[in-house]
């Protein structure tokens, strides 16, 4: 039973596979524990290749752990959760209307209704418009947008974030980034995000937790204090940079002790 | 609310290697093989026992191991020899001949634009044509023999190549050539160094396309008007309802057909070796 | 000459590159090729540097279609002394003149309407029983692992044999007439749509697939809403390849066993040394080729809606 007010409760989460051509068994993700309160917005940042993304399709039950447990709060209504994942997985076939009202498809709701609930959620992705065009037609923010969209129709209670940004130029990326904290705020959300990039995880989170190289371990919990609503130019504040700075460090180090192994810098 | 959990899996007792195990023991676990085996084996004992028991026409469809009898039979006979080598003579010389004229004329057709607008409708004409429907032609000019056969096994291999060449060299991609282009390299560097190893993917599937067609050839050609070859063995066994014996020339063909496959992915595997996993074709 | 709508790269790089070209150049060669291919195929037979038999000429193709598209399909005939039947098929009419008794009507082989109209069903009716039969043939190899498996051994060696081989079979088994016809186009077409399928089914995209399990999608829903999409350009462009085999087929069916089709046309004028209705007939099925390949890529760009401009 997940305790009161919590989310997400993560225990001794381990992931290995075996490789296929040496016959060993390699360890992806090393007995991870999180928890995350109703509401939070929390960001995993780690170098690539440390299984962050592993954790999330865990989480997501697209793959199974090897060992430990998963607890989501069951809502009343909706469901446990929803993915957005990273560059655009929008069916190339389909509308964005049939896009957003895909998730809702999949729960058997019939479509003209699936569609008419889709649209408020379009509408809050700035997406108005936009409902009969393909996927081709829309830039790659606008791509997110809709892949947004229709995490959010099946009305998740944890709403979990794959890299949804990396795809973009910078320019963009920011854009994003503030429209997320936007809808975020209007649909009151428990997020979890994965990225590589610190500053987008700094500026758009409650907490940051930052994950070693291979084998993925949790190697800090930071607090992000900074006030709410943020705008952009919270960035090159002092606080911020230090963050930024700090976590930066970390992920280096690991750099360093696993790859580089050199005396400089 | 109400907590979800997904099953807890047994705590930590895995091992942390594998011991290898040897390939023959790994087949054998692999649900691919194994099922392809019983595929295999059950079909033919179905085969087997509808034919002995009479169900299906012998005469036709011969049983397994009747047609492994005629194949014991025919491979001491020289006269299946004779035929046999007829036909990979025609098979070969149409083939190579193809391959010796398309390559070059499709690079040269894929470089100059001029010369591709040129042969452009005649080449989709004699890709759109089944070519076995020049063999009354072929046999008024070049006769009953080997000849007519050659000539449309030609034909058949000769478009499969020059279409996928042409369609190569048009493909390279741009900014290859930009490079080139900026170190200053020749024409003819640029042709030898980047259009030419491009092309390479393209011109296999034109071998392994105009190998079937070349197969298609030698086979239409002799079941057409012809007095030797395998094609010949097999409508003069179907005349004379020797079920098994015409089976057995099918499955020459066969097994030179999967040979054909087999030596066409082994000039793949050459010289792609450039190329990362996923974009092998 | 203008260079306008190609992008601004590097200025070194030949000009020759400048594919696909203005219409006007291909225009303009390919008409080039056709006069010089043209006047030297009139010529040879002509001056007597290649024999008649062997190279017919435009011009004698031209006159042999007119009369063989505006000929009668069936002539009257007064007299049929059945052994002089043979001759007519020959040389159009010269016999009808020669009188004697019974009226009676008898078919004219070289009417090429209807010749084109026999083909035409033989290749409609097996071409689309191949594709029906090869789409689900290949979609059901492609969901059910376990049943891949277990055919794909004689999946392989059907597909390397040159099926043509079989034909022999099929009209001991199935006789002379439409059913043979069908089952050598059917078989001819069938197994290329299967594989493209099936390579189609597995090519669904890993993210597509995902995405669809993580919204809990039904099998079934999985199937219409990302296999299916996924597979569609596989399942026409199968169809055209296919097409393209089927043709092979009626042409081969017909000409080892026929009374009729476009197939028995140019084989029966090849035996009776007519060259000029052989390459008529040859023309001719080129040119169905090239229209219902033409056919299926129009169907093809109807459903690339949803794909940017690939090629």
């Amino acid at each position: 039973m997940i305790e009161q007010g919590l989310a997400l409760s993560a225990r001794g989460v381990r992931m290995s596979y075996i490789d296929q051509s040496s016959g060993d068994r390699l360890l992806a993700i090393d007995r991870i524990d999180i928890d995350i309160r109703e509401g939070e917005f929390v960001s995993i940042v780690g170098p690539s290749g440390c299984g962050k993304s592993t954790f999330l399709k865990i989480v997501n039950g697209l793959l199974p752990s090897s060992e430990g447990t998963i607890e989501i709060a069951q809502p009343d209504h909706g469901r446990d959760h929803a993915m957005v994942f990273q560059d655009s997985s929008l069916f190339p076939w389909y509308t964005v209307l049939s896009n957003v009202a895909y998730g809702l498809i999949c729960q058997g709701v019939p479509k003209k209704e699936a569609q008419k609930r889709a649209q408020p959620l379009i509408d809050m992705v700035g997406l108005r418009g936009f409902e009969n065009k393909y996927p081709y037609q829309l830039s790659g923010g606008m791509q997110q947008r809709a892949n947004l969209a229709r995490a959010l129709t099946v009305d998740p209670e944890i709403l979990l974030m794959d890299e949804p940004f990396a795809a973009l130029d910078a320019q963009t990326r920011e854009l994003m980034q503030a429209e997320l904290l936007r809808i975020w705020s209007e649909a009151n959300k428990t997020v979890l995000f994965i990225t590589h990039q610190i500053d987008e995880a700094i500026y758009l989170s409650d907490r940051v937790l930052v994950m070693s190289a291979r084998p993925g371990r949790i190697l800090e919990d930071i607090r992000i204090d900074l006030p709410r609503p943020r705008e952009l130019e919270i960035k090159r504040s002092p606080a911020f940079v230090e963050m930024a700075d700090h976590i930066w460090r970390l992920i280096s180090g690991q750099l360093q002790d696993d790859k580089l192994a050199s005396p400089s810098a | 609310m109400s907590g979800a959990s997904t099953p807890a899996p047994a705590p930590s007792s895995l091992p942390d290697r594998l011991p290898r195990e040897p390939r023959w023991k790994a087949l054998l676990k692999s649900e691919r093989f194994v099922l392809g085996a019983i595929g295999v084996v059950g079909f033919l004992i179905l085969w087997e026992a509808l034919a002995r028991s009479g169900s299906i026409n012998v005469q036709f469809f011969a049983s397994p191991t009747m047609i492994a009898a005629a194949g014991a039979r025919e491979v001491q006979d020289p006269g299946f020899w004779s035929d046999f080598f007829i036909s990979l003579t025609e098979f070969l010389s149409g083939f190579l001949v193809a391959i010796v004229l398309g390559i070059p004329l499709g690079l040269a057709a894929g470089w100059f634009p001029k010369l591709n607008y040129a042969l452009d409708p005649w080449l989709n004409f004699f890709n759109a044509l089944p070519r076995v429907a020049l063999l009354p032609i072929l046999v008024i000019a070049f006769g009953l023999g080997i000849w007519s056969k050659i000539a449309v096994v030609f034909l058949g291999a000769f478009f499969a190549i020059v279409i996928p060449t042409v369609q190569g060299v048009r493909t390279v991609d741009r900014k290859y050539l930009d490079v080139a282009t900026s170190f200053r390299a020749s024409r003819r560097l640029l042709f030898t160094s980047v259009v030419g190893l491009a092309t390479v993917p393209f011109i296999v599937t034109g071998l392994r396309l105009g190998m079937a067609r070349a197969l298609i050839g030698v086979v239409t050609g002799e079941l057409y008007a012809a007095t030797e070859g395998l094609g010949v063995i097999i409508r003069r066994s179907a005349e004379t309802r020797q079920g098994d014996r015409m089976l057995f020339g099918v499955l020459i063909f066969t097994l030179s057909g999967i040979i054909g496959v087999e030596l066409v992915r082994a000039v793949e595997r050459r010289f792609q070796k450039w190329r990362p996993e996923g974009f092998r074709r | 000459m203008s260079a306008a709508a190609q992008p601004a790269v590097g200025r070194a790089v030949p000009r020759r590159w400048r594919f696909p070209g203005r219409p006007s150049d291909r225009v303009l060669y390919g008409l080039i090729g056709f006069l010089i291919v043209l006047p030297l195929w009139e010529l040879l037979p002509t001056l007597g540097l290649v024999k008649r038999v062997t190279l017919s000429s435009p011009s004698a193709i031209v006159s042999v279609a007119i009369q063989d598209f505006t000929s009668p399909a069936e002539y009257l005939r007064i007299n049929a002394p059945l052994n002089l039947s043979s001759r007519v098929w020959n040389s159009g009419y010269e016999y009808i003149a020669s009188v004697d008794t019974w009226p009676i009507m008898v078919p004219n082989v070289l009417h090429l309407p209807s010749n084109l109209w026999v083909s035409a069903q033989e290749y409609m009716v097996g071409f689309l029983l191949a594709a029906v039969t090869g789409i689900l043939l290949g979609l059901a190899l492609g969901l059910f692992r376990r049943f891949r498996y277990l055919v794909e051994p004689w999946l392989d060696a059907i597909n390397a044999t040159p099926t043509i081989a079989l034909v022999p079979l099929i009209i001991l088994v199935f006789g002379i007439g439409f059913t043979q016809k069908i089952v050598v186009v059917w078989l001819e077409a069938i197994f290329v749509i299967t594989l493209t399928v099936l390579s189609g089914v597995g090519a669904a995209e890993k993210k597509h697939l995902d995405t669809a399990l993580s919204f809990k999608a039904s099998r079934r829903l999985r199937f219409t809403s990302v296999i299916l999409p996924s597979s569609v350009p596989f399942i026409l462009t199968g169809m055209r390849l296919g097409a393209t085999r089927a043709l092979v087929g009626v042409v081969v069916a017909e000409f080892l066993a026929s009374n009729a089709g476009l197939g028995f046309y140019i084989n029966f004028s090849g035996t009776t040394l007519r060259t000029d209705r052989v390459m008529l007939g040859v023309i001719l099925l080129g040119m169905f080729g090239i229209i219902v390949g033409e056919l299926i890529r129009r169907i093809e760009r109807r459903f690339d809606k949803w794909r940017p401009a690939l090629r």
